[in-house]
């Protein structure tokens, strides 16, 4: 008896322990969820990499925290009245952390050399149509001499562009578009060992690297040398590899980060903390119908759009500050300057359990007999409790039982392009600011992937879209491709777009998050303790 | 004896053939490719082949394994798609390190404390110390090895702050992944030496040796020790080889950068080079081991001849 006394009184003094403090200094604390897969601007694609790659260089504009492109290496540039050429004019004094000036020719290097990557990992499949003769270059068909990217002289750079693109000031923040030293970059095995290590690599941001790991993380320090070092308050950031996401929040109870994020479970212990937040991001999750199953009919198929109770999936099953989605375009996405592209558009998915019914009826009729319809779904948590809360609508709004059929993702993927299924569950990062790039996605008739969808009158309209120069035209026609994809065709059903919740300490200030490409900026990060 | 272990590296160079065989077949009916399938669908064929080909992937299965096995003669095991470009000779080296340190440590502790712990259990048979090892042997094999790290990390990382709660920074990181790891060997080694000891106690020289009043330490080091420990060298070898090639879990919960995860990642990614690197080194560490448990044998128990032609004479 006076045992277990003795263990219950050792087991309450372990608890009752405090938290020792940590050391005080100016740096920042922070991590990612998985590992690098490396470090070089021309072979990655992953948004976590694009956080450290914005935070050791730039580009020729930098997001401000309204995510607005703002004038970075280069101080200024004009765009022709076409829209299609657009001429930048680089700083004064701007170098390398070497000290080697940085000039025109770096931009117009880094971008043939990011289009002509092999490695089919990088960003060259996603940039190269946008420039002109791009992917003629990207398939080695024309000179250097004919892409649209051009150094003028020293501090002049042109890049002309396919069609006008008005996401092209945003998009070029990307790391993808970041300069490189040709003569560096090729002394390190022409290319291959860039960035392999901190002796590799050439940095022109706010900080420089002092250590980096692909599985244990990156440390940097303010770099003297930059432009703007005045305004980079932080003396240095440090930012770990933590795939575990318990071990990262008691890392962040322990003091040993700034940030954290937080998963569903843990929402619900910490919403009523201060230092609790949340926000979502452009990655939209949906359903992706097969339309040459002859099955999945179209009243089917909207059937399923309208039997999804999207609030309360994010609300009380995903809880980790997810919205929910109004079509395949997350609502963040930039319209016109009074509003966005969902605002303007309305909701194409949207929950009607009557109207469910209606067209569930409409298509057993035509069908003449029940569908069983299997949902095809990918390992991982995202999917997981997504898959058990649209079974259970479809129950109860549809009165239809759906079997779930979970595999790995490349599994899956097998099946979507090969086989005839009936709907699976799938989601897409934007890699810019417009809805362009979710409607451009179904544009290939052969693609299960897709849904086996790219009709001839779809492919026309993404084609007019492309060429169209005046912004609220423009404008109009997206939102008539989508409400095409959504309302008329319904070729997926847009489900919700994600959403992270995380706990910060207080003394944190403007740790800028954006929902497309570089997800984190330290530039202005301050610690005020 | 030269001969013998000769003849073993004979068997092992053709397992080791057999096992990149069945291993590089199976890889090949993964689904899916190394390449992220939506953004290679949309290169051109021209394109697409040509990453195909700085892969390796262009040609037929068979000659695919035929040119592996002459470039891993050559000490070259191919590049990794997942870690872009790098040789996978680095990307498993520059992970190993982590893992073995943890996994040796875990092993000393395991042995040094199950050890001990055993043979004392069998001296005090039936005793407080005894029925205590036993309950220390059953939890150590059945609580799993995270839910031990997860409750090292809150308690004597968070809580106390005594050690680091995670991490790959000094020496000190790798203490509380260690202790996590040590339970089951602990528990194994305990169990077995117990029963070996207690069996062991009960023969005829053991008598014999006390009857001439030999001390307890004495006849316990001289002659229980020594045959009481084979069947713990038998499980030395697989267990060896399980703990210094790393665990998945208790590495993640720590975020240390280890082995453990790497197998599972290139297996998900279809990293095949990686896959084939990694099965090799696996299976090799193990081969190299039960040889080295199989002359061990001989070394503690003479009476064990492990090459036949010895026994005849």
């Amino acid at each position: 008896m006076k045992r277990t006394l003795f263990a219950i009184l050792m087991v309450v003094a372990l608890l009752a322990c405090s938290v020792p403090a940590m050391a005080q200094d100016n740096v920042l604390h922070t991590y990612v969820d998985r590992v690098f897969r490396t470090f070089s601007q021309v072979k990655g694609s992953d948004g976590h990499l694009f956080i450290v790659l914005g935070s050791l260089s730039e580009g020729l504009l930098r997001l401000d925290e309204n995510h607005n492109p703002q004038p970075a290496l280069a101080e200024s540039y004009t765009v022709s009245d076409d829209g299609l050429v657009y001429t930048f004019t680089l700083r004064d004094g701007i170098t390398w952390s070497d000290g080697t000036p940085i000039t025109a020719k770096d931009f117009e290097f880094s971008w043939l050399e990011a289009m002509s990557d092999q490695d089919a990992n990088g960003y060259a499949d996603v940039i190269a149509p946008f420039i002109k003769n791009g992917w003629a270059w990207m398939n080695h068909e024309v000179e250097a001499s004919e892409v649209g990217v051009k150094a003028i002289d020293d501090k002049t750079f042109e890049c002309t562009l396919e069609n006008p693109t008005a996401f092209w000031d945003r998009f070029i923040t990307l790391p993808v578009f970041f300069p490189l030293n040709e003569e560096f970059y090729r002394a390190q095995d022409g290319g291959e060992l860039y960035a392999t290590s901190v002796d590799t690599i050439m940095c022109c941001g706010p900080f420089v690297v002092t250590y980096m790991d692909l599985g244990v993380g990156v440390t940097m320090e303010k770099n003297p040398n930059y432009w703007d070092a005045e305004n980079v308050k932080l003396d240095g950031v440090d930012i770990k590899v933590i795939t575990d996401s318990s071990a990262a929040l008691n890392a962040y109870e322990a003091g040993e980060l700034d940030r954290v994020n937080l998963s569903s479970i843990d929402v619900v212990l910490y919403n009523s903390d201060p230092e609790f937040g949340s926000y979502s991001d452009f990655r939209n999750y949906f359903v992706q119908f097969d339309v040459a199953n002859p099955e999945m009919n179209l009243n089917i198929r909207k059937a399923i759009n309208y039997a999804i109770d999207r609030e309360t999936l994010v609300n009380e099953i995903l809880m980790t500050g997810a919205v929910a989605a109004g079509g395949v375009v997350s609502r963040g996405i930039h319209g016109n300057d009074e509003m966005t592209y969902r605002d303007y558009a309305g909701d194409f998915s949207y929950y009607d359990p009557e109207l469910a019914k209606q067209y569930w009826d409409a298509g057993v009729a035509e069908l003449g007999y029940t569908p069983e319809i299997v949902m095809l779904t990918a390992e991982g948590t995202d999917f997981d409790d997504m898959a058990t809360f649209l079974q259970d609508c479809f129950r109860k709004v549809l009165g239809v039982e759906v079997t779930i059929n979970k595999m790995t993702q490349k599994a899956r993927n097998e099946i979507m392009k090969y086989e005839t299924y009936d709907f699976a569950l799938n989601a897409w990062g934007a890699d810019y600011d417009d809805a362009m790039t979710w409607l451009e996605l179904w544009i290939n008739n052969s693609n299960g992937y897709r849904g086996n969808y790219g009709t001839p009158e779809y492919i026309a309209m993404i084609e007019d879209a492309r060429s169209e120069t005046d912004s609220a035209v423009r404008l109009d026609k997206l939102v008539a491709i989508e409400k095409k994809l959504i309302d008329e065709d319904c070729v997926v059903a847009g489900i919700y777009d994600r959403g992270y919740s995380y706990l910060q300490r207080p003394y944190v200030d403007k740790y800028i998050v954006h929902p497309v490409g570089q997800s984190a900026e330290f530039k202005w990060t301050s610690i005020n303790k | 004896m030269a001969k013998y272990i000769g003849k073993r590296l004979i068997y092992m160079a053709v397992t080791l053939f057999v096992v990149a065989a069945l291993t590089f077949t199976l890889m090949k009916i993964l689904p899916g490719s190394p390449f992220d399938e939506e953004r290679f669908l949309r290169l051109e064929e021209a394109k697409q082949a040509e990453a195909l080909a700085r892969y390796g992937l262009d040609k037929p299965v068979p000659i695919q394994f035929a040119r592996y096995i002459g470039n891993m003669l050559k000490g070259d095991f191919g590049i990794s798609f997942y870690y872009t470009n790098i040789p996978v000779t680095k990307v498993i080296f520059s992970r190993i390190g982590p893992s073995a340190l943890i996994g040796a440590q875990a092993i000393l502790i395991g042995l040094a404390i199950g050890l001990s712990l055993g043979i004392i259990a069998a001296c005090r048979h039936n005793g407080f110390i005894d029925n205590f090892t036993m309950v220390l042997a059953v939890l150590g094999i059945s609580v799993p090895n995270f839910v031990a790290a997860a409750l090292l990390q809150y308690y004597f990382g968070l809580k106390l702050g005594w050690l680091p709660i995670g991490f790959w920074k000094s020496w000190s990181c790798s203490v509380l992944p260690s202790v996590a790891l040590c339970f089951s060997p602990l528990a194994t080694c305990a169990r077995f030496i117990r029963t070996e000891t207690l069996d062991v106690l009960q023969q005829d020289y053991i008598v014999t040796a006390r009857s001439k009043g030999m001390t307890q330490a004495r006849m316990l080091i001289k002659h229980t020790l020594r045959n009481s420990i084979i069947p713990v060298i038998t499980i030395m070898g697989p267990m060896v080889v399980n703990l210094l090639t790393g665990s998945l879990a208790v590495e993640s919960i720590f975020s240390i950068p280890g082995i453990g995860g790497l197998f599972t990642e290139s297996v998900k990614n279809n990293d095949y080079n990686v896959i084939m690197g990694l099965t090799m080194f696996y299976s090799l560490f193990y081969m190299v081991t039960i040889l080295i448990v199989d002359v061990t044998y001989g070394l503690v128990d003479p009476r064990i001849h492990i090459a036949g032609e010895e026994a005849a004479e």
